[in-house]
């Protein structure tokens, strides 16, 4: 997988960050029954095989959701999701990576609420790839963390609109 | 008429279907058997034309969302007269909100949030898969009375001699 870094203006709203980040670790538990790791350093590129479930947002900040799992750690964490054993070329992964990303995103717009800010989640896309590459158009704030678990390695990207989408706003405050 | 209770299972994600129908067989509630629908569109069709006793409804679907099959539903039963069937939406949607939304406001009975566990399937669901079976129950009623009432009257009965 490669992360194209995208020139920005302005950084992702912080207090939305906050809520997926705590929103992937409460699903992540519940799913797994164990907290990932987050990489302070963490690597933006793999090169295996990915799979991206990416679910969107619209409200009071407009963004995106990309929840990015390498070859390995899919079927791990589908199988503890979903009780089947499900191959990663399957047709049914992406089923099941749909339905995992809707699950966190389900999370995270409850997080969000408790932080007073509102969001309306979109249906989930899929993307499978090898290597897989997820562009963003310029101008658009980028927040992108690297997590580990005995599951695996996976990455959030959380891309919000420009930033003239929420210029003067102050989400969550 | 089988004695297993007949469950709509309404989910776009066949996966999801198959882990509700698995974690339904696993949770000691009833024996069911399963109908499974796509989104709301394909569901009310199925519901129509078979025998539900009881549906369980994701949220986020194409075509027709599970809260506006939830009111179609409820809409067409106070339409028709019809018992209403029990409702569960089982679904990523956590917020109180959208909870009241589905329970207080369209009608569902019973709200399962995902990811869940086939014991909190039988902790909630209890009491509706308990309306459900009343449901079956009355429908077998219905339908032998029914049959009782097609038969021919033996000879020499009270139509007999009313009629003669």
């Amino acid at each position: 997988m490669t992360i194209t870094q995208p020139h920005h203006d302005g950084a992702f709203p912080p207090a939305v960050a906050d809520a997926v980040h705590v929103a992937l670790v409460k699903t992540f538990a519940a799913i797994c029954g164990e907290e990932p790791v987050p990489q302070a350093n963490g690597s933006l590129a793999c090169s295996s095989a990915c799979v991206a479930g990416i679910i969107s947002f619209i409200g009071d900040v407009f963004w995106s959701l990309s929840w990015v799992l390498a070859e390995d750690t899919a079927p791990s964490v589908v199988h503890k999701f979903v009780g089947m054993d499900i191959p990663f070329r399957g047709a049914d992964m992406g089923d099941a990576v749909g339905e995992l990303v809707n699950v966190l995103a389900g999370e995270v717009v409850a997080q969000l609420e408790q932080r007073h800010i509102k969001a309306q989640m979109s249906l989930p896309t899929v993307a499978r790839g090898n290597p897989l590459e997820l562009m963003s158009e310029r101008g658009v704030a980028v927040d992108q963390r690297e997590y580990t678990s005995t599951h695996g390695k996976f990455w959030l990207r959380l891309t919000s609109a420009k930033t003239s989408a929420f210029r003067g706003r102050n989400p969550g405050k | 008429m089988s004695n297993n209770i007949r469950a709509l299972v309404i989910d776009d994600s066949r996966v999801m279907r198959t882990m509700v129908m698995e974690s339904l067989k696993k949770a000691n509630l009833a024996a069911f058997e399963f109908v499974e629908a796509e989104d709301g569109k394909d569901a009310l069709d199925k519901l129509n034309a078979s025998d539900i006793h009881i549906a369980f409804v994701d949220w986020n679907m194409p075509n027709m969302t599970g809260i506006d099959f939830v009111r179609e539903v409820r809409a067409q039963e106070r339409l028709k007269g019809d018992e209403p069937i029990p409702l569960v939406m089982v679904t990523s949607e956590k917020t109180m909100g959208k909870v009241q939304e589905a329970l207080d406001g369209c009608g569902a009975d019973a709200f399962i949030s995902k990811p869940f566990t086939v014991e909190e399937f039988e902790r909630k669901l209890k009491r509706v898969v308990e309306l459900a079976k009343l449901v079956h129950l009355r429908r077998r009623r219905m339908e032998r009375d029914a049959t009782q009432a097609d038969e021919p009257q033996p000879s020499g009965g009270l139509f007999s001699k009313l009629f003669g």
